[in-house]
């Protein structure tokens, strides 16, 4: 069974691994969560729809420099997929949606025993929503690139058996582009007959808002590290006098790893490979 | 420092903030009356071409919503405040009983007798159907005969090259779609390209840019191309009746285009409005036409078409076991 879940953490790390210098671990981290979920797309229908989803996140950091220790780089895939109601149960729209963000962190001076972390980086967004009722044109796309700031503090809670860490990370995005259907424009007409030219967008903070954040912990256990984590998401847009909005509550639990010591604790890596913490 | 991350955390939630929601009204019949008018007035696309003014049905039908209606009177009045529109795209869905408009083919000769049509004469009960295509040869295997009741039932190139090679040796093909009510605009746009040799303007579509009854953006040319590998280049007939309707009508417009094709029979149903959807506080959904779609002439297509040939069935000939339409068609690809 070990091997097994080495063999697939090898696989989903490949692209990462290659490129792996000899002095930097990747700290990666697998986390599923369950999710609420509210989805305004005035697209598709003025109600707010509400719902759950079930999230996944998976992330690999490492050290941006080999002889610099203040850089971090994270990649990150994230993937929602949920079931939303209308307010009278008479409609249902489900959410698929899939994001990968790259981005780096910059470690500031620590302050009272918190370390902090500034940073940014760039996503790219693709989501479905169908709302099945709709008979001629039930779909609606989320597609976007954003550039995102970000932040991170850490705080360290040392125990008799263990030193647990805390973590609080909040994002927000300042730029990008999206894509946004024409107000009264069909897909069809936008896909089949090829009518786009309104539909991408620029964004910035005059017309896309949000905050994401989470709260969590991580727990070392004897042969593993496991996070939980509560957070948040709020986004909206609007564009081509359409309003989207999404909100979303979750809980995750998740586990911490690095490939060098992953197979066994007694395997610990020698003191010059250097680990980010993140 | 600590300040200025409390600063940016507090920035990021009140920007969430700043963009406004839309207003929603509330769930009462005054309030989803409302709704539903409002939908109408600023995404229906036909509010001036069909000379409706829809201000006055606002007037008319609100003296009549009443507080104390039960859902189903209620759902009655918005259904038959839709019907004002007298448009078949426009439907009022709830979780009991969906509205409809119906008069476009109602009111006129069915032009259809399914009896007659698979009878022996026809297409018997051996014809072989395929992707919802229900085929056979008729006049002694000198013309093929496809039968497409639904642009709902998809249908593929390897399915249509079957077919078409079947009736290589026809000297001409028909393809009935009457009763057709519709479906995926797509396959309307695939079953023309068998019939055209080059990619050809055949029609235009436009769509509501704001809430005003004249706000639509600037109309865009409709190709439908000749497809690369499939084509046939022998006279087809198509066969209309009032129940051609919405994809239909499009595969018609396009038709009307073809090289060696002639539409024969009554008049289509119309609906060329490409509907989008919408929904009022108490979850009921309406459906409506939103994108108006016109002929390579730039003439709206809400209507219907009319055939080349125009030919109703007639009773004696039914009585006869003859179908008018197919037997006209029969003749014209004879000539």
């Amino acid at each position: 069974m070990r091997k097994f879940i080495f063999a697939f953490l090898l696989i989903t790390c490949s692209v990462s691994a290659q490129d792996n210098e000899k002095y930097k671990l990747i700290n990666a981290s697998d986390k599923f969560g369950i999710s609420s979920i509210d989805i305004l797309d005035s697209y598709l229908s003025p109600l707010v729809y509400t719902g759950v989803g079930f999230r996944y996140e998976h992330a690999e950091s490492k050290f941006l420099l080999s002889d610099n220790d203040r850089f971090i780089a994270t990649g990150k895939w994230f993937a929602l997929a949920g079931m939303t109601l209308n307010p009278q149960y008479t409609g249902t729209m489900t959410y698929l949606g899939v994001a990968y963000s790259w981005g780096v962190h910059y470690r500031l001076p620590d302050i009272y025993g918190f370390r902090l972390y500034g940073g940014a980086n760039v996503d790219a967004r693709y989501a479905m929503k169908t709302n099945d009722r709709n008979v001629n044109n039930p779909y609606n796309m989320d597609m976007a690139t954003n550039l995102n700031l970000s932040g991170i503090v850490q705080y360290d809670i040392a125990t008799r058996k263990r030193l647990m860490r805390l973590n609080y990370r909040i994002e927000t995005p300042v730029l990008g582009s999206m894509f946004v259907p024409e107000n009264g424009a069909s897909y069809y007409e936008m896909f089949d007959v090829g009518i786009v030219k309104n539909a991408f967008l620029f964004s910035s903070l005059h017309n896309k808002t949000g905050v994401s954040s989470e709260l969590s912990i991580d727990i070392p256990f004897k042969h593993s590290e496991w996070t939980f984590g509560l957070g948040s998401s709020n986004l909206k847009y609007k564009a081509n006098n359409l309003l989207f909005r999404q909100n979303t509550v979750f809980l995750n639990v998740g586990v911490k790893y690095d490939l060098y010591i992953f197979s066994g604790m007694k395997n610990r890596a020698p003191a010059n490979f250097r680990n980010a913490g993140l | 420092m600590k300040y200025r991350l409390l600063y940016f955390i507090i920035s990021c939630m009140v920007l969430t903030s700043c963009i406004e929601d839309p207003e929603i009204p509330v769930n009462t019949n005054a309030g989803n009356f409302e709704a539903l008018w409002k939908i109408i007035d600023t995404k229906y696309c036909y509010l001036d071409y069909k000379h409706i003014n829809w201000d006055s049905v606002h007037t008319v039908y609100k003296a009549r919503v009443d507080s104390g209606m039960d859902k189903y009177e209620f759902f009655d009045l918005m259904g038959a405040m839709l019907g004002e529109l007298k448009d078949g795209h426009v439907n009022l869905y709830s979780d009991f009983d969906r509205s409809r408009y119906w008069k476009w083919f109602t009111d006129y000769p069915s032009n259809f007798n399914s009896n007659i049509l698979y009878s022996d004469r026809y297409l018997g009960e051996n014809y072989r159907v395929v992707g919802g295509m229900r085929y056979n040869f008729i006049d002694n295997g000198r013309i093929g005969y496809i039968y497409y009741g639904d642009f709902s039932d998809t249908f593929t190139d390897v399915n249509m090259s079957n077919i078409l090679s079947y009736f290589s040796n026809c000297r001409g093909l028909i393809i009935d779609v009457r009763n057709n009510g519709g479906g995926y605009i797509s396959l309307a746009e695939q079953l023309s390209s068998y019939f055209f040799t080059n990619d050809t303007i055949t029609g235009y579509i436009s769509h509501k840019t704001g809430d005003g009854h004249t706000d639509f953006s600037a109309p865009e040319a409709v190709k439908t191309p000749a497809h690369e590998k499939i084509q046939w280049q022998r006279p087809v007939a198509i066969l209309t009746n009032r129940m051609s309707y919405s994809a239909t009508n499009s595969f018609v417009v396009r038709m009307k285009m073809a090289p060696n094709a002639v539409i024969i029979g009554d008049k289509t149903g119309g609906g060329g409005g490409l509907p989008l959807s919408s929904e009022i506080p108490n979850g009921w959904m309406v459906r409506f036409s939103a994108c108006p779609m016109y002929d390579a002439d730039m003439q709206h297509t809400e209507w219907g078409i009319d055939p080349d040939i125009k030919q109703d069935m007639t009773t004696a000939d039914a009585n006869n076991g003859y179908d008018s339409i197919i037997e006209k068609a029969i003749f014209y690809l004879n000539r």
